[in-house]
């Protein structure tokens, strides 16, 4: 009798603990799976207030104030293309440069062909200023990329007459018969200073969304420094990509952005700012080269376009240019050594001129639910992909599935 | 005892177990953190929108190859996990006057998947190009008229058109016409002339209603035979061919015709090449047989359904510089039409026609003058008070024919801008579905 009671009772017992448990778990997935929900309401919903507003003031992006409401979209656009100027203020999380001459440390973005954007710190905004104009500031964090929709690569096929070849592949297929603008920027080292050239030209891509560019007929590129910009687009999707070959490998001509709001760029030596040895003197010629938006390059003359760039030494030993602070473009540097070996470097006067991509926030990795979503924008006619990934700082934790 | 119980408590809390179990199932996490398909699809239109390129190939024909080239860029800028079936949608217009409830018509779709995976989001997208529209005019007449009758008579002679043939003249005002005509025909002798007098269509037009426009200045074409017999066409005790402008006119009251004489004195002359051929108008033009000053008379007689009377005492005024009034300037703002405003009057019209053959001005083209006691007509649309209408330009030669053009425009006033244009032509609504593709 007692035997059986207790058998009984233990057994109601585990039953009931069992029914809890199960309880317990079920009503801990729908909390998660609420709050899960509510955060991918909430990553879609900043995305959209960071993509369709152009923030206060709506042109801090070409000005040196720092924004009181934070918002990317273009102010002279109603749609979704975002302003080129507002991009490059945001801060990259990659590690800044220090340049001596000026006692400043500069934002870099920087791509694989050792371009860089370098902007001073002091002209970015940061993540922390930024996740607190979009009121996120202790509750979620993000990180928000940008990455160019068309992927255009270009590879020399050969040297002498040049020869390359090209391919855009979209996030997701080939950009089949599509066509390529182009522009070879070849250096000359003749004279007290490089002098450069402009070959353009159109081709057009095959069904893989590849094709050949040799219209260079007389040009040998072996033993030369020289850059090819090349845009590729159907219409209403556009992409950009580059290929650079500089004979110089020691040493380079690196811009830093001096001010936005007044278009000033510096031009320093390479050895101020990486360290490496065999410094020196450099002889330049900058230009400013524009693309309008029927994917056209234009040439712009720029004043005190010509100089010498010294490393180490006193402050005016680098140079200093000015170029228009509205207007999006790439930033063309040829320079050479006395022994005649030279180089080129490319710095985007904006994002979008040189496709960089962006980064801007913090890493999701590691963080334990990460919510994401996804937008289209144009960026100074190319096509870019924002995601925009989000997490919850409150701690909670997936369990159960 | 207690062990009933607790078998009971066991069953009752395994029940709830199980039906917990069954119906408490939660949706996957993965969807509780979806991204905005709808968004995606919006700002990708958009994105194919920026340049316009999207607007523009929404218009062009199915067959276009810009079609093609839309679904790689479509394809190029979405994810490879995502499907989409884009639509292309004409806004329909007639749905306010046909028993149709259709609103929205496909016309073109292109799509990468037959179905659209296990979540699908839409976004609509209305475009607007600047598309060519069908840029057809208010119509003069409706349902009860709106012929032009052009008299391009090849076996007539025009006369104070100098510079001109009555050929060249037609085709000019036909260009400036016909777009504001239901129907416009080309009078192409004095015979066909004479099947219109006589009522008989000569292209199943409506012949009541219509404008006669006699562009030989001076002179009005005269079929043979029956307009050309004693009495009808000819006047034996005058021996003018007077009565036959008094036949013209009558004609005009019967079919309630707006004549229009482009330029100098109206009627002075009749012409058929081969009836007169050796018949001149006392200046040397053959094929012309002058009436004088009782041919615009008789007309007018004939318009107010008076009897006929040979009279030659009607003249006209003296010649002035003469100025479009405020009316008629506004038209020809409105309808494009840029004449000099001052023209110079030699055969001006006296006034007293006016209340001698209850006429009214229907449009004034040019402000009267008065000289002594007598106010003049340089341009006007006189409308009798029954029926038909005279438009006289006594201008000198020679004929500028936008200014005919306005006076018949300034009365008729047609709509200059296309009143059947709407949405449909302009605006297309772009529909893209996308859906992710993969399991739950």
């Amino acid at each position: 009798m007692t035997i059986d009671h207790l058998v009984s009772t233990t057994i109601l017992v585990a039953v009931i603990l069992i029914f809890v448990g199960l309880a317990n778990q079920t009503l801990q997935s729908a909390i998660i799976y609420q709050r899960h929900a509510n955060l991918a309401t909430r990553c879609s919903s900043l995305l959209d207030s960071i993509l369709l507003s152009s923030g206060v003031p709506s042109y801090w992006g070409t000005n040196d104030s720092a924004p009181t409401v934070f918002g990317l979209q273009d102010p002279e656009s109603l749609k979704n293309e975002l302003g080129s100027f507002s991009l490059m203020r945001l801060r990259s999380g990659t590690e800044p440069v220090y340049y001596s001459k000026t006692g400043s440390y500069y934002s870099n973005m920087t791509i694989g062909s050792g371009d860089s954007l370098l902007e001073p710190l002091a002209e970015t905004v940061n993540y922390t200023a930024v996740s607190e104009l979009l009121g996120t500031n202790g509750t979620y964090g993000f990180q928000l990329t940008l990455t160019p929709t068309i992927t255009v690569s270009i590879s020399m096929v050969q040297p002498n007459p040049l020869k390359f070849s090209v391919n855009a592949q979209g996030t997701g297929s080939p950009l089949s018969n599509g066509t390529v603008n182009y522009c070879l920027i070849i250096i000359d080292v003749q004279g007290d200073y490089p002098s450069y050239s402009l070959n353009c030209g159109t081709e057009s891509l095959d069904n893989l969304g590849s094709g050949v560019l040799d219209n260079f007929t007389g040009i040998n590129g072996s033993s030369r420094s020289f850059a090819l910009l090349a845009y590729a687009y159907l219409p209403g999707l556009v992409g950009m990509g580059y290929y650079k070959q500089v004979t110089d490998h020691e040493n380079s001509v690196i811009p830093l952005v001096f001010d936005v709001e007044d278009g000033e760029v510096i031009l320093a030596h390479s050895y101020d700012i990486d360290g490496r040895s065999n410094a020196t003197a450099l002889a330049y010629n900058a230009t400013f080269v524009s693309v309008s938006e029927d994917l056209a390059f234009t040439d712009n003359p720029l004043q005190n376009s010509t100089g010498m760039v010294y490393s180490g030494g006193e402050n005016s030993s680098y140079g200093i240019l000015t170029i228009s602070k509205d207007t999006s473009g790439i930033l063309v540097a040829a320079y050479k050594k006395s022994d005649g070996t030279t180089g080129i470097t490319l710095m985007p006067w904006g994002i979008g001129p040189l496709s960089f991509p962006i980064s801007f926030g913090e890493s999701p990795t590691g963080k334990e639910w990460v919510s994401t979503d996804m937008r289209q924008v144009v960026v100074d006619n190319v096509g870019y992909q924002v995601v925009l990934s989000m997490w919850s700082l409150e701690g909670y934790e997936v369990t159960g599935q | 005892m207690m062990r009933t119980v607790e078998t009971i408590l066991v069953v009752m809390l395994l029940i709830a177990t199980l039906t917990t179990s069954l119906f408490a199932t939660w949706p996957s996490l993965r969807h509780a953190s979806s991204q905005d398909l709808r968004r995606i699809a919006l700002t990708t239109l958009e994105t194919l929108d920026a340049d316009n390129s999207l607007s523009e190939t929404v218009f062009k024909p199915s067959n276009d190859s810009a079609w093609d080239d839309l679904q790689i860029a479509l394809a190029s800028c979405l994810p490879p996990n995502v499907v989409y079936n884009l639509t292309v949608y004409q806004i329909l217009n007639q749905i306010l006057n046909s028993s149709s409830t259709e609103l929205y018509s496909p016309i073109n779709s292109i799509s990468n998947s037959k179905s659209l995976g296990e979540s699908t989001d839409t976004a609509s997208y209305l475009v607007t190009y600047n598309a060519p529209f069908n840029a057809t005019p208010g119509k003069i007449g409706g349902t009860y008229g709106g012929t032009l009758y052009m008299l391009n008579c090849s076996d007539a002679s025009g006369w104070w058109i100098t510079g001109y043939t009555g050929q060249s003249l037609a085709q000019d005002l036909l260009n400036l016409l016909s777009q504001y005509f239901q129907k416009t025909v080309v009078v192409q002798n004095t015979a066909q002339l004479g099947q219109i007098l006589n009522g008989t269509a000569l292209q199943n037009e409506t012949l009541p209603n219509a404008v006669v426009c006699n562009v030989f200045g001076e002179v009005v074409p005269i079929p043979q035979g029956y307009y050309t017999s004693t009495n009808v066409g000819y006047d034996p005790v005058n021996s003018s061919y007077a009565r036959y402008c008094y036949t013209l006119g009558q004609k005009v009251r019967q079919y309630n015709w707006t004549w229009v004489s482009i330029v100098g004195w109206p009627l002075y002359y009749v012409s058929n090449t081969a009836y007169f051929a050796s018949t001149q108008n006392t200046y040397g033009i053959y094929g012309v047989n002058r009436v004088g000053q009782a041919g615009r008379t008789a007309f007018l007689q004939g318009l107010d359904n008076q009897s006929y009377s040979y009279n030659t005492t009607s003249g006209v005024g003296p010649g002035r510089v003469v100025n479009l009034t405020s009316k008629a300037q506004e038209y020809r703002d409105k309808y494009g039409l840029f004449p000099n405003p001052s023209q110079t009057a030699s055969r001006s019209m006296p006034f007293s026609v006016v209340n001698d053959y209850h006429m009214t001005i229907a449009f004034q083209m040019f402000d009267t003058y008065v000289d002594g006691s007598s106010s003049y007509l340089a341009g006007a649309l006189l409308r009798n008070s029954v029926s038909g209408s005279l438009l006289a330009l006594g201008l000198t030669r020679t004929p500028d024919v936008r200014l005919t053009a306005l006076g018949l425009l300034g009365y008729y006033k047609p709509s200059p801008y296309p009143i059947e244009q709407t949405t449909s032509n302009s605006s297309r609504l772009v529909i893209l579905s996308v859906g992710r593709m993969g399991g739950t």
